[in-house]
């Protein structure tokens, strides 16, 4: 049904979403705490600059990445220094443009989940010999699960759909940084690639349909009694 | 022993108290925004003070001085909240053993049904918080709470928000637990009926301050009669009649049934009726007429009441003609004067600060 090649398109596709939500949860946790919990300046500034890739055209966050973690970006070559990891024209730049345009939801919808844990909860624990973090991990952390799965599967939807930006800084390079959005735009420009694309478009709006049956069945379960 | 010395300032109240707390169960009265749960949070480690100490049994908790402020998990008290604060992702056992895991306490398990027993939890163990009605919940909160084997439990109008049939059952609870445990208690109500019922040691606050403490019944006797005076800003009252109106040296002279008193700055007519409003801080008491003072207006009267208020001071109240005045004095003075139920003394009042107003 599909071609090789199309599988290699998709078996891509995930890893470069799998990891940019495995790199986008832990920061977009931290950053959704600190929102959550505290409104001083400092929060707003990184509210700001979190929420930018929202609104912004894609292509300009594109273009911020190409400049910030290209060759000569500041960035780009500390981590080609530092850890001999390149980012440009390499999926590793896709899953990063990925995570930077995912980040902004998945910090909303973990704010939100955290805003809703009672903060005068961690207090009682407290009180109860719990030290900072292991009232975290028993009481702040648990309440503010659901959130935390929506976040992963949003995110990950985001991810598998990422395409101007992408594009802007990994270029549309097969096998390296032509993901599904990529792969239909390339198909869309060959003449008789249309059948591929109808396809790939298929693929795309299943993974959607799973992803958002999962974040429904799943929150039905969180809302359940113990 | 719990020591507490320290102010801090929140709002326009400014909390400033200094205690020693050695009864079992030690009741914090006073009106609500008198600052009583914002001195447990301070002991407690929620909140801090802005200077003084806190000790507990010889254990420094905080201390401005000695830069010490123990984070709350390692000063072994037991805090139950007015807004209850149960775990609703954990069910009611978890809830309970959840301060034995934290404090790392061997799992005692005769202590834990001893406790669940008495405080009749044994049908709940496997409920979510939130199926559990409000007494209920308050009554796992505590349980959770003497679960951790505090130093000391604070309990903070833990009955506050609930109606009252379910006040009254937990009161039950609490009295069941404070006769078959050995733990010291520091209790914040409001409830004159909760702290008689509980409390062996009364203290009373008020705007952030000590004004009584001593035994439960006497006490609240006195405090509630301060704040009355208080609340309504007045003192008692002598009723008298204008003799002489304002004259050349500028005071009007009116009669009691107990004496003569001059008054500056009164303008009413011969005869007219007069209510003398005095508050006990301007009532000064003296075994003799005190010819050669300033103040001039003093009345023969005859002390019917002594009670102390805080360690320092005492309420003297005095028969003065038909009326009633109060004196805030000094337990010295008390001592000094030889006061006693019975004695005769004379009543100074300060002309300047009486409030005049005029009686039909």
């Amino acid at each position: 049904m599909l071609s090789a090649e199309e599988w290699e398109i998709i078996r891509l596709s995930l890893k470069v979403a799998a990891w940019s939500v495995a790199a986008s949860l832990p920061v977009g946790y931290l950053i959704a705490y600190r929102l959550a919990r505290s409104h001083s300046i400092g929060s707003t500034v990184l509210d700001v600059l979190v929420t930018l890739p929202l609104v912004l055209p894609p292509v300009v966050t594109g273009f911020a990445l190409l400049v910030f973690f290209g060759r000569n970006g500041l960035g780009g070559e500390f981590l080609e220094r530092a850890l001999g990891v390149t980012l440009i024209f390499r999926w590793t730049g896709a899953a990063l443009a990925a995570a930077v345009m995912s980040l902004p939801l998945m910090v909303r919808v973990m704010r939100v989940a955290i805003a809703s844990v009672d903060a005068r909860l961690t207090g009682a624990a407290r009180t109860l010999g719990a030290g900072p973090w292991r009232a975290f991990a028993t009481i702040t952390l648990p309440l503010s699960l659901p959130g935390i799965f929506g976040a992963i599967i949003l995110g990950f939807a985001k991810a598998l759909g990422e395409f101007g930006a992408t594009i802007t800084f990994v270029s549309n390079i097969p096998g390296e940084t032509r993901t599904i959005p990529l792969a239909i735009y390339n198909l869309l420009q060959t003449p008789s690639g249309e059948a591929g694309a109808w396809r790939l478009c298929i693929v795309s709006v299943a993974v959607s349909v799973v992803a958002i049956v999962a974040t429904e069945l799943l929150s039905r379960r969180m809302r359940q009694p113990l | 022993m719990l020591k507490l010395e320290f102010q801090r300032r929140q709002g326009a109240l400014s909390i400033d108290v200094k205690l020693a707390l050695e009864a079992r169960v030690t009741a914090l009265f006073g009106p609500s925004g008198a600052g009583k749960s914002s001195i447990l949070h301070c002991v407690a480690g929620l909140a801090q003070p802005d200077s003084g100490e806190i000790a507990l049994d010889g254990r420094v908790l905080w201390s401005s001085a000695a830069g010490i402020n123990l984070p709350p998990e390692q000063r072994r008290l037991g805090y139950v909240f007015q807004d209850v604060r149960l775990f609703p992702h954990l069910s009611v056992r978890a809830n309970l053993q959840y301060g034995v895991r934290a404090r790392h306490l061997a799992y005692d398990r005769e202590r834990e049904s001893a406790i669940v027993e008495l405080l009749g939890l044994g049908a709940l163990m496997d409920r979510a918080p939130r199926t559990l009605s409000g007494g209920e919940q308050q009554r796992v909160a505590i349980g959770r709470a003497v679960l951790t084997d505090p130093q000391l439990l604070l309990l903070d109008e833990p009955l506050a928000s609930l109606d009252v049939a379910r006040r009254m059952d937990v009161l039950g609870y609490m009295q069941r637990l404070r006769n078959a445990l050995d733990i010291a208690m520091v209790y914040v109500s409001h409830d004159t009926e909760e702290v008689l019922m509980l409390a062996d040691q009364v203290v009373c606050i008020q705007q952030g301050k000590v004004v009584a403490q001593g035994l439960p019944a006497t006490t609240l006797a006195v405090a509630e009669r301060s704040w009355a005076m208080q609340v309504r800003r007045e003192g008692l009252v002598l009723r008298a009649v204008v003799a002489e109106p304002r004259n050349a040296t500028g005071l009007t002279i009116l009669t009691h049934p107990a004496g003569r008193l001059k008054l500056p700055g009164l303008r009413l007519d011969r005869g007219r009726n007069v209510e003398l409003r005095v508050q006990p801080t301007d009532v000064i008491l003296s075994r003799d007429r005190c010819e050669s003072m300033s103040v001039r207006n003093v009345l023969p009267a005859k002390v019917i009441e002594i009670s102390e208020i805080g360690d320092a001071q005492a309420c003297v109240t005095l028969a003065v003609g038909p009326d009633r005045l109060e004196s805030l004095v000094t337990r010295e003075a008390v001592d000094d004067l030889r006061l006693h139920i019975g004695a005769e003394v004379f009543a100074l009042v300060k002309a300047s600060v009486v409030e005049a107003a005029p009686h039909p």
